[in-house]
């Protein structure tokens, strides 16, 4: 898995900007290329499905009920309703992935604030945000979102999103704050502060683009975990309803009372949750070593490290 | 080291509070605790009105919570809105299957993620590694209730078909043929169980006359003698345990195949293998000792957390476990009963992050207790 691009730098071209050297290291990793190309290809299928196929998302059909894998339904069909698979799954995407970018995001911007914040500040900030983390770190995150979930009258789009990202951002503040609690004593820091620089600019200018390659990795891994922990709200059935934003969960919960005669209404949704994770990790695993300016070494096992503790599901 | 015990309890103790406090919000105040009762038709709404008052969720979020968390100390938790029982009896009666499946699972998780990391990390980049990295990021991006429903399909395939057994036993003869290249101990170890199941599925083959049973849900078969010590009852663990155990497989022989490399790099491992010590020596005395401390936290930590897991799985086998319970009390907002689970959990992870950090501590003198 790391031979291709286990050396990275090691005969790189001089005069390169910093972005054209990590775009050519990610190329050369081909698992981080088939990952991406995956990707890709998924969100387009989900954004354009209307083009692709002639079907719609619950168009029925009884004739062609329960069918298996085949043509024209190439992914076969529901049981009574006879709806085609391969346009549910593509059209399941746009929330699965949509939730899973979202998370991902708001995770990262409030873990990479709330880090940074606390290992550049220190003293009581430091305190305060490292008592939080451990504290959210405590929540039982199933619970807190099956509890909400059912609390609340409807599940929307925004609210899953909001606390799937509340229950997530705790390994990226602890990560950001270790690096910038590393770097803040470094000169190029030191050197601003003497010319007057404010925290903010610090922390904007100096401190994150240094811990950017360590946020971004971090941010692909996320996206992962958010499409696991939705997918997997949604089977329970407390997730998004599957009406208004049917995801590739929904489509499980749906299969799930057939899995003695339907095998691929269940492995087709499936495959494309684990196919979007992997890609996704694969994604991360090149962009590391694509970013890292060192090569290899210091965060190599940021994957484990950090996240051994944050997949809960 | 009391004093130290006793620094993390007092760290733990109000962590504890802030989550029930937390909690309690969410499910007292968000969600509506009488939401049962306003269904029925025999309450009138003046009635309803009454238990209301009774219950005091009328009075302010920390009356409510003060009255909660006197009954929550003293041992009453409130009883079931759904059956009048009491919430401690409720959960005390689910317990036990959701304890046998997380034990279990446990150990197999143990069992494989343990020589899987250390022969990764002692056989870096051999096949046998290769294999198992594939594996890990498979079983790390399948949600735990997929692979539940991709066992259940397999287990109905195999049953109609009946080549289950020979599926094992090919499995078990790959395992086998992948750790062959390796002369440790815990290639040896893994290698004698793979051969062990190749006997198994063989005996099971001859035994079943290929009819392999493996339930797909439940705990006991109906009108079945209720015995954990029965086949019936193995046959219907081994789908749950499997699923339980792939993902922390993943992540956990990972972790420790990461912090393995990282002794092995290390100056005394160096030493170890200049003064001529055998390598099994070296790996299994200076490697795996000073591995096997991260990693301790890190299975105290998933270990609690296998209580939300426990949730998932439970649900796609139908255990009837603390997990199916909770879902169950949440869908017909019986909130009682979900507070009481979800403080079991909460309590669960407290008490392992607190033996994590002691554990911690004792097995690596390098750390002070401050």
């Amino acid at each position: 898995m790391s031979a291709p691009a286990d050396r990275p730098g090691a005969a790189e071209p001089p005069g390169r900007t910093h972005l054209g050297i990590a775009w050519r290291r990610f190329r050369r990793h081909r698992l981080g290329m088939a990952g991406a190309v995956l990707l890709l290809a998924l969100a387009l299928g989900a954004l354009i499905q209307p083009a692709l196929s002639p079907y719609s998302f619950s168009s029925p059909d009884p004739a062609v009920g329960g069918q298996g894998p085949g043509w024209p339904h190439v992914f076969g069909t529901t049981d009574p309703l006879g709806q085609d698979v391969l346009t549910r799954v593509m059209y399941g995407g746009r929330t699965s992935l949509a939730v899973g970018l979202a998370a991902a995001l708001a995770a990262t911007l409030l873990g990479t604030t709330l880090g940074a914040l606390a290992g550049y500040l220190g003293g009581a900030v430091d305190s305060v945000i490292s008592r939080l983390t451990d504290l959210f770190l405590t929540a039982p995150p199933l619970a807190v979102l099956i509890a909400l979930g059912s609390a609340v009258d409807r599940v929307s789009l925004g609210l899953v999103i909001l606390v799937i990202a509340a229950l997530s951002w705790m390994p990226v503040a602890r990560l950001v704050r270790a690096e910038v609690l590393a770097l803040r004593e470094r000169e190029c820091v030191l050197a601003a502060r003497a010319m007057g620089a404010g925290p903010v600019r610090i922390i904007l200018r100096h401190l994150l683009p240094n811990v950017a390659s360590v946020v971004i990795v971090a941010a692909t891994l996320l996206v992962g975990l958010a499409i696991i922990v939705e997918s997997t709200l949604s089977f329970l059935g407390i997730g998004l309803d599957a009406i208004s934003n049917p995801s590739w969960g929904n489509l499980l919960e749906d299969a799930r009372s057939e899995v003695e005669d339907g095998w691929w209404l269940v492995v087709f949704p499936g495959a494309a949750i684990v196919l979007t994770v992997l890609s996704v990790s694969f994604v991360g695993e090149a962009l590391r070593q694509a970013l890292d300016p060192r090569g290899r070494g210091r965060d190599r096992r940021l994957s484990a490290r950090a996240f051994g503790r944050a997949r809960r599901w | 080291m009391l004093a130290y015990a006793a620094r993390r309890l007092a760290i733990a103790v109000p962590t504890l509070f802030a989550v029930s406090l937390v909690m309690y919000a969410i499910l007292f105040r968000v969600g509506d605790p009488v939401a049962a009762l306003r269904g029925t038709a025999r309450l009138d709404p003046r009635e309803v009105q009454a238990i209301i008052h009774d219950a005091g969720y009328d009075r302010p979020l920390l009356v409510q919570y003060g009255r909660w968390l006197r009954g929550f100390v003293s041992g009453d938790w409130q009883r079931s809105i759904e059956n009048g029982q009491p919430v401690l009896s409720e959960i005390g009666g689910r317990l036990p299957a959701t304890l046998e499946l997380m034990g279990i699972a446990l150990l197999l998780m143990l069992a494989l993620s343990l020589p899987i990391g250390i022969v990764g990390a002692a056989r870096r980049g051999s096949a046998f590694d290769q294999l198992t990295t594939g594996f890990a990021y498979l079983g790390y991006a399948i949600p735990a209730f997929l692979l539940g429903l991709l066992l259940q399909i397999a287990a109905v395939r195999v049953k109609e078909t009946g080549w289950g057994v020979l599926l094992v036993a090919a499995g078990a003869g790959a395992l086998l043929a992948g750790m062959l290249g390796i002369r440790r101990r815990p290639g040896q170890l893994t290698a004698a169980v793979g051969a062990a199941l190749v006997v198994l599925g063989a005996l099971l083959w001859s035994w079943r006359q290929g009819d392999f049973l493996v339930y797909t849900a439940q705990r006991f078969s109906p009108f079945a003698s209720e015995s954990v010590w029965s086949v019936d009852h193995l046959q219907h663990l081994v789908l749950p345990v499997l699923t339980l155990a792939v993902v922390q497989v993943a992540t956990w022989s990972r972790f420790l195949r990461a912090s393995m490399l990282d002794a092995l790099g290390a100056d005394y491992v160096r030493t170890a293998r200049a003064k001529g010590l055998p390598p099994r020596s070296v790996i299994g005395r200076h490697a795996f000792r000073n591995a096997l401390v991260p990693l301790i936290t890190v299975v105290a930590i998933d270990a609690a957390a296998l209580f939300s897991g426990a949730v998932v799985t439970e649900q796609v086998f139908a255990w009837p476990g603390i997990g199916t319970r909770f879902l169950h009390a949440v869908e017909v907002k019986d909130i009682p009963v979900a507070m009481g689970i979800v403080m079991v959990g909460a309590i669960a992870v407290v008490t392992l992050n607190l033996l994590a950090d002691i554990a911690y501590s004792l097995a690596d003198p390098r750390i002070r207790l401050v």
